[in-house]
């Protein structure tokens, strides 16, 4: 059986679809001259044909969506229902509806150009045009022409199924602050560029040659230039630093805002009083500089668009059953005791009961479980679960909002604030903050007994000069192009702060399933004779009667016999395998002791299952979990730096495979509940570690939002887990050692940057508690260290970046 | 030397033009995508193509 796909696969190799660039392997489908690796494309290569638009190939190569398997006829029914319709629709009237979809799988300008004549391909769309940077799509339609529903589907057909959720109902903030930002941003360099105008003369000279009329003029320019800075650009810092000081807390933001606040007084009294030029310039470079590091740190956090909203994992609608007839009905309309209808791959939106058909129930999202379990007529069913039989019949026992799954959501949520790290950043600035306040007033005590007139122009500059501008700028620099360099490599972190965590971790927790291990994905391969028919029907009978999770890959593999089998005397030894008596012959099949197959070298990520008609071994199928091939010298890699552990929801039927990949027999935990698994990541916590919880889906999202650093293994980035500090997609974990690397550099590169900026203030400190610190040296020193901080950390981040990733990758080819 | 009071006051008034207009330009929207404009630009025009079918040759 496996001998014939192989031979197939072999020939084919090497093409590429056309459609998607996918490899052709085991449909392969020839059409108009070209290649295809399913119908699925070809289809779509047709119609698109049809259509007069086959440009789509000419603006990106392969540039087509693989559809995995064809949406169910009423997939999207529910949208034929007025109540959700209302709510995704953004405009509508007679003539004309609007709607907004996310469509995330957008890659490239041929998408693009298709969704953007999407009006060619369905009649009765109007115009549709595309944010690629949100991936949105916004269309107008012709609601007498054509449904929202239609619309959807025909944009599933083609392979760009939009994301339809309660999220884009409810009205999200945030977008707002962003412009707002911009506004500043925008402010604070209009009057830079224009005070650094103005201020031009007093750079030049001792003030001699302009005159004092001018001079004033200048002055008053620039302060009422500088008004708006303050009041406007600098709003957020100044507040953020005053609630700190409310709140006799001390961040980043008090010695900002003092050191703001010291220019602006100062240079205010040198106009009005002392008919001087004042630091206007350098208060408005240094917000200025400031607002771009926040603008940067924003964008990379904007194009990673995290939605921490567990709304989005259910289904929107559901099929209720009204009277013998089925009806879309928004989930939150349904009511305890209301009877609807779940089919296969669909989760389970709210605790139910099950009232007729084969429930089989995957609660990997919620107990982490991969196999399935099994649910009678009459049994409960927990919300959260994914039917993987067929269509099956349930009752409500709850409301959406008071099922589990949502309670346990919630608590999370309430967890995270509790335990948000004190970054470095704040750390630092905490020390400096009430290093400079000590120095200042030692200046001031000094001066009083000394010479009183130096003393407001000594305090005033160690203050202005001691502000950490550097130090905060250097953060979100560093940190926000690192995670930017990240993102090529496919690992997304969620913000700035996350690769600060990152770099402090001591322990990682792995979760085993779909970490480890990829979900669903086995393969299973048989070694030995040619199985006939009767074989494979024997083996499949056999395998079929036990729940034995090696048994359902090898039955799943057969797929399902014509023949059926009589057998008696089953039996089934607990860890050994199963046993039966089939036309007076004994057959066995399970571990090697039991069929008395001589053991070879085990693999330590395969298992092995034998197969014997009376004693003589016929072969052994290969079953392997499909873990990752480099797994052992990638953990063994991890082992040198991190403690590592692994929890896993599973039973333990692999517990010794872990132990010899991870060389090690503590710290492995199977059989963990998502609660189990966040109190032990709680209470690794405790010890004071550092710890990261590596792991995948909805049911891990406790331990994930437990621990300092949560990172969610995906295959998708688009279906991240929402409790998460980073994404990485599993493609890229073999390099996860790497990334770890990467965050301590970059942490390293960050604690030089700080050396350089206290040297920088160390200097000016230094003349300005003698008083002897004129403008000039004021105005050059501060953008002056805040450039070089900004340059030094930006090269030290990607130089670092291409020493780890690109010389690797040319070594590795 | 009189007449630097007026420059500067055109100057300022330039400048805060050019703020307006940037202003202007942040709120209608344009620098919500920077990216789809740079590639829709380089499509084909639809209602020329449909007429001359050739120009859609392209390597």
């Amino acid at each position: 059986m496996s001998q014939k796909k192989q031979a197939k696969s072999n020939i084919d190799a090497k093409q590429n679809c056309f459609h998607c660039g996918d490899l052709c392997e085991s449909e392969h489908v020839f059409f108009d001259e070209k290649s295809f690796c399913c119908h699925g494309c070809k289809s779509v290569y047709e119609l698109l044909k049809s259509c007069d638009l086959d440009n789509y190939y000419t603006y990106a190569e392969t540039p087509g969506i693989k559809r995995l398997k064809a949406p169910s006829k009423n997939a999207f029914a529910y949208l034929d229902d007025p109540v959700i319709s209302r709510r995704i629709v953004q405009y509508s009237s007679a003539e004309m509806e609007k709607v907004k979809f996310r469509l995330p799988a957008m890659h490239c300008a041929s998408c693009i150009w298709l969704i953007e004549n999407f009006k060619k391909l369905v009649p009765g769309v109007m115009q549709s045009r595309v944010n690629f940077v949100k991936r949105e799509g916004v269309f107008t339609y012709n609601p007498a022409e054509l449904s929202l529903r239609r619309l959807v589907e025909q944009l599933a057909s083609i392979g760009y199924e939009p994301e339809l959720n309660f999220n884009q109902t409810d009205k999200k903030p945030g977008k707002r602050i962003s412009k707002r930002l911009v506004y500043q941003i925008g402010v604070a360099g209009f009057c830079f560029g224009n005070i650094m105008l103005l201020s031009f003369p007093e750079y030049l000279s001792n003030t001699e040659s302009v005159s004092g009329g001018y001079r004033r003029f200048f002055g008053i320019l620039n302060f009422s230039l500088a008004l708006p800075v303050l009041l406007f650009s600098a709003r957020d810092y100044l507040q953020s630093g005053w609630r700190a000081i409310m709140r006799r807390r001390v961040n980043m933001d008090v010695p900002i805002s003092l050191g703001i606040l010291a220019l602006f007084l100062r240079s205010s009294y040198e106009i009005f009083i002392e008919g001087g030029g004042g630091y206007m310039d350098s208060l408005a470079a240094l917000i200025f500089f400031l607002l771009i590091g926040k603008w940067i740190q924003q964008r990379t956090y904007d194009s990673l668009s995290f939605e921490r909203d567990y709304k989005s994992y259910f289904p929107i609608s559901v099929q209720r059953i009204k009277g013998g007839a089925e009806v879309a009905t928004a989930i939150d309309r349904i009511a305890v005791g209301d009877r609807f209808r779940v089919r296969s791959g669909e989760l389970i939106p709210v605790d139910a009961e099950l009232v007729s058909g084969k429930g089989k129930i995957d609660y990997s999202f919620v107990s982490g479980e991969s196999e399935p379990v099994n649910v009678k007529a009459g049994e409960g069913i927990f919300a959260g679960g994914r039917q993987v039989g067929a269509s099956i019949e349930l009752r409500a026992t709850k409301r959406v909002d008071q099922s589990y799954l949502t309670s346990l959501w919630n608590t999370d949520e309430n967890q995270k604030d509790e335990h948000e790290l004190e970054v470095l950043a704040d750390r630092v600035g905490r020390h400096f903050t009430t290093v400079v306040i000590l120095i200042s007033i030692l200046t001031a005590v000094y001066w009083y007994f000394t010479d009183s007139s130096v003393l407001l122009n000594a305090v005033s500059a160690v203050l202005i000069v001691a502000c950490p501008c550097a130090l905060a700028l250097s953060f979100p620099f560093a940190f926000g192009n690192a995670v930017r360099l990240l993102g090529r490599q496919g690992f997304y972190l969620k913000n700035t702060q996350a690769m600060a965590k990152m770099a402090e971790i001591k322990q990682i927790v792995f979760d085993k399933t779909g970490t480890l291990t990829r979900k669903g994905e086995t393969e299973v391969t048989f070694e030995g004779i040619d199985l006939s028919e009767t074989d494979t029907s024997v083996i499949f009978a056999l395998t079929s009667q036990s729940s034995h999770p090696l048994s359902r890959y090898i039955a799943a593999y057969l797929g399902s016999s014509e023949q059926p089998v009589a057998f008696e005397a089953f039996r089934e030894v607990p860890g050994k395998g199963l046993r039966a008596m089939i036309e007076n012959r004994e057959v066995r099949i399970g571990s090697a002791k039991f069929t008395g197959a001589t053991e070879t070298g085990e693999n330590a990520l395969r298992s092995l299952v034998y197969y014997a008609v009376d004693g003589d071994v016929l072969g052994r199928f290969h079953i392997d979990k499909n873990y990752h091939p480099e797994l052992k010298e990638i953990i063994s890699a991890l082992k040198q730096r991190f403690d590592l552990y692994i929890v896993s929801g599973d039973s333990d039927e692999e517990r010794k495979r872990m132990e010899s990949v991870f060389g090690q027999k503590t710290g492995i935990y199977f059989n963990q509940r998502p609660h189990e698994k966040q109190l032990l990541v709680e209470d690794l916590r405790k010890t004071g570690k550092n710890t990261s919880m590596i792991g995948d889906g909805l049911n891990d999202a406790g331990a994930l939002r437990a621990s300092d650093f949560g990172v969610s293994v995906a295959d998708d980035v688009f279906r991240f887990s929402p409790a998460s500090d980073a994404i990485l997609t599993s493609s890229s974990f073999s390099r996860l050692n790497d990334f770890f690397s990467y965050a301590n550099v970059s942490l390293k590169v960050v604690k030089w940057s700080f050396v350089f900026s206290f040297l920088y203030n160390g200097v000016g400190i230094f003349f300005a508690v003698q008083g002897l610190l004129t403008p000039v040296i004021a105005a050059v020193l501060m953008p002056l260290s805040s450039l070089t901080v900004v340059g030094f950390v930006t090269i030290g981040t990607r130089h670092y970046y291409r020493k780890l990733f690109n010389e690797k990758r040319s070594t590795q080819n | 030397m009189e007449a630097i009071f007026i420059l500067i006051g055109i100057s300022l008034l330039v400048a805060l033009a050019f703020l307006a207009g940037f202003i202007w330009a942040v709120r209608s929207r344009q620098y919500d995508d920077d990216f789809t404009p740079s590639v829709r630009m380089l499509f084909e025009d639809e209602s020329n193509a449909k007429s001359s079918n050739t120009s859609k040759e392209k390597e």
